[in-house]
């Protein structure tokens, strides 16, 4: 089943000039097609401008199309009797995680938005137990979420999320302002949610490492996705994604550079694991 | 010119209940012609060391000494101090204000009591090395793309000529691209003036590419202080502290498990394609014999 069906979507922002007249819209969106199956795990690469952010928006109803459609779990975001339910189902994660704490106390914090939908009591502590457990979070339902380090605010606002038993999470750039550790703890949850509970993640990263366990990578350009694909097939073309202001894993590149330098690997190499068969396999060639 | 933080103790809430001990007995020098890499955790203290090194935050306990002299004694001028110690915030774009590009630039070296054409020749020369084109000189740093931004604000600080340059996570929120072009034009900076950058960073990879010189902070102690290649060695050590060594000294790292002789020192991409081609010709050669 479709979670998210974005057709076609055109979104320009409004601005005036300095006599109050409109001016010439620029779209950020341009025709962008992106959908994401239940239970997939989807990432949206592009430089900073390109869109991205402004497309993650249009996924929970903040933003709503100028022309074409979004569907989320088959609701179209533009029609408002949808909003409510289109939130509860597309829950949205930011990069500060400071921005998006409001309680004192974790608990709290994460039963939030199910208080909020005027859940009974007794499902709120049960929703919130099995959120912070979710996200390996629960030992810290006493504290203060400021008192705690980024990667632990931000496992604390993706509960929050889950606690509304969402289909769908949407991240935009979760990882930006954490440490290594911070970015491992998150990402690992992220993809336990996908593979166990189903939930479908689109992940909006400028960190290439994050996304090489990707289902499927949009990469957007000037508010159009200019590719998509799997990891591998994305990760293939080093220059092409150069050009577009992005990158490919360290060990793509390496793999890359060795090729340049005379050695016959595959393209699309993207963990260490990958790169050390193909070179078993050069070092038989070479042998014989 | 030395920059030294001798045994600095800090405390947030010194004297009340809530006393919590942020750094904990720090030495560092900083000389000339340095590029130094400050990694830690999220909460190790990498931001409260800085913030001791142009004097923006007073130690609890030690000194800190600008060529010998203790900037916390009576008239010592800090307001200079700070001119010779630069320090470019996380997100510096958030601190623009002014209408014009190059009137933001000029802040700074008017502060620090420039006369408005030594302002203004210190402000372009600042925007040159940086990267920032003439033709955006009268534009609003508002209109400027995020990179952009964050050139112009590390100029603002670049035109008071820093003999120390420190720049906290310099990179964060940016693309690839704009990150390339930031740490590219730091690169260019540091070599080609001869001052000392600090940078601050989350990335290994990063770091690994660029810095002579790694300190590793964990729990407001100086875990390492060395060479990238020394440091990096402890890939077990800098995991149990949150951080991790730079994706190739992973591959190099499996490549000898599956009995490669993969130079496990290679930190950058260069380095570790010599030591794979080499280790694939030594088995060339040895089947021909």
């Amino acid at each position: 089943m479709s979670i998210v069906e974005a057709k076609n979507v055109k979104y320009a922002y409004k601005s005036k000039d300095e006599d109050g007249k409109e001016k010439e819209p620029v779209f950020a969106l341009d025709d962008v097609s992106i959908d994401a199956l239940e239970g997939e795990f989807i990432a949206i690469l592009g430089h900073n401008g390109s869109g991205k952010s402004t497309f993650a928006k249009q996924l929970n109803a903040l933003l709503v199309p100028d022309e074409g459609t979004v569907f989320i779990a088959g609701m179209d975001t533009s029609e408002d009797e949808h909003t409510l339910e289109i939130r509860k189902t597309a829950g949205m994660v930011f990069q500060n995680p400071d921005n998006q704490m409001v309680a004192s106390v974790v608990e709290e914090e994460v039963g939030f938005g199910p208080e909020n939908i005027g859940v009974p009591t007794d499902e709120i502590w049960e929703r919130v137990e099995n959120a912070l457990n979710a996200v390996g979070m629960y030992a810290y339902r006493e504290s203060n979420p400021s008192r705690l380090s980024g990667g632990q605010k931000q496992r604390v606002a993706i509960a929050g999320i889950l606690a509304m038993l969402p289909k769908c999470i949407v991240l935009d750039e979760p990882t930006a302002m954490l440490d290594p550790k911070g970015r491992r703890d998150v990402l690992e949850v992220l993809h336990r949610l996908c593979d166990e509970q189903g939930v479908t993640i689109i992940l909006i990263t400028h960190n290439m490492e994050e996304v090489i366990g990707a289902d499927r990578i949009f990469v957007m350009d000037k508010g159009k996705v200019v590719i998509s694909g799997t990891p591998a097939e994305i990760f293939s073309n080093v220059e092409e994604m150069q050009r577009l202001r992005l990158d490919v894993p360290e060990v793509t590149k390496l793999a890359h550079e060795l090729k340049n330098r005379g050695i016959k690997l595959r393209d699309g190499i993207l963990t260490a694991q990958e790169l050390v068969e193909e070179l078993k396999g050069c070092n038989i060639i070479a042998q014989q | 010119m030395e920059l030294r933080a001798e045994n600095i103790v800090y405390e947030y809430d010194a004297g009340t209940g809530y006393a919590k001990r942020a750094l904990d007995g720090i030495d560092l020098t900083i000389r000339e012609d340095e590029f130094i890499g400050l990694i830690g955790h999220t909460g190790s203290g990498k931001s409260t060391l800085i913030q001791h090194l142009n004097g923006l935050l007073k130690a609890t306990e030690g000194r800190v000494l600008w060529n010998g002299r203790d900037i916390y004694s009576q008239g010592f001028y800090r307001r200079e101090f700070r001119g010779h110690v630069g320090l470019v915030f996380q997100y510096p774009e958030y601190q623009l204000f002014e209408t014009t590009v190059l009137k933001d630039v000029c802040f700074g070296p008017k502060n620090l009591g420039l006369s408005d054409e030594e302002a203004e020749s210190r402000a372009k020369e600042a925007l040159a090395m940086t990267g920032i084109s003439e033709k955006n000189y009268e534009t609003s740093p508002f209109e400027l793309s995020g990179g952009q931004k964050r050139r112009v604000a590390i100029a603002g600080v670049l035109a008071m000529r820093p003999e120390i340059l420190i720049l906290d996570e310099p990179t964060a929120g940016l693309d690839p691209g704009g990150r390339d072009e930031i740490l590219g034009s730091v690169a260019r900076i540091q070599k080609e003036t001869g001052s000392s950058v600090v940078l601050v960073s989350h990335s290994m990879d990063d770091v690994a590419e660029y810095v002579k010189r790694i300190v590793v902070i964990d729990k407001g102690h100086i875990a390492f202080d060395d060479k990238p290649v020394r440091v990096f060695s402890h890939i077990e050590e800098l995991e149990s502290m949150g951080l991790s060594a730079p994706q190739i000294t992973y591959v190099m790292h499996e490549l000898r498990k599956a009995g490669f002789d993969a130079d496990t020192n290679a930190l950058t991409i260069k380095e570790a394609a010599d030591s794979i081609l080499s280790c694939l010709n030594i088995k060339i050669h040895g089947s021909a014999d």
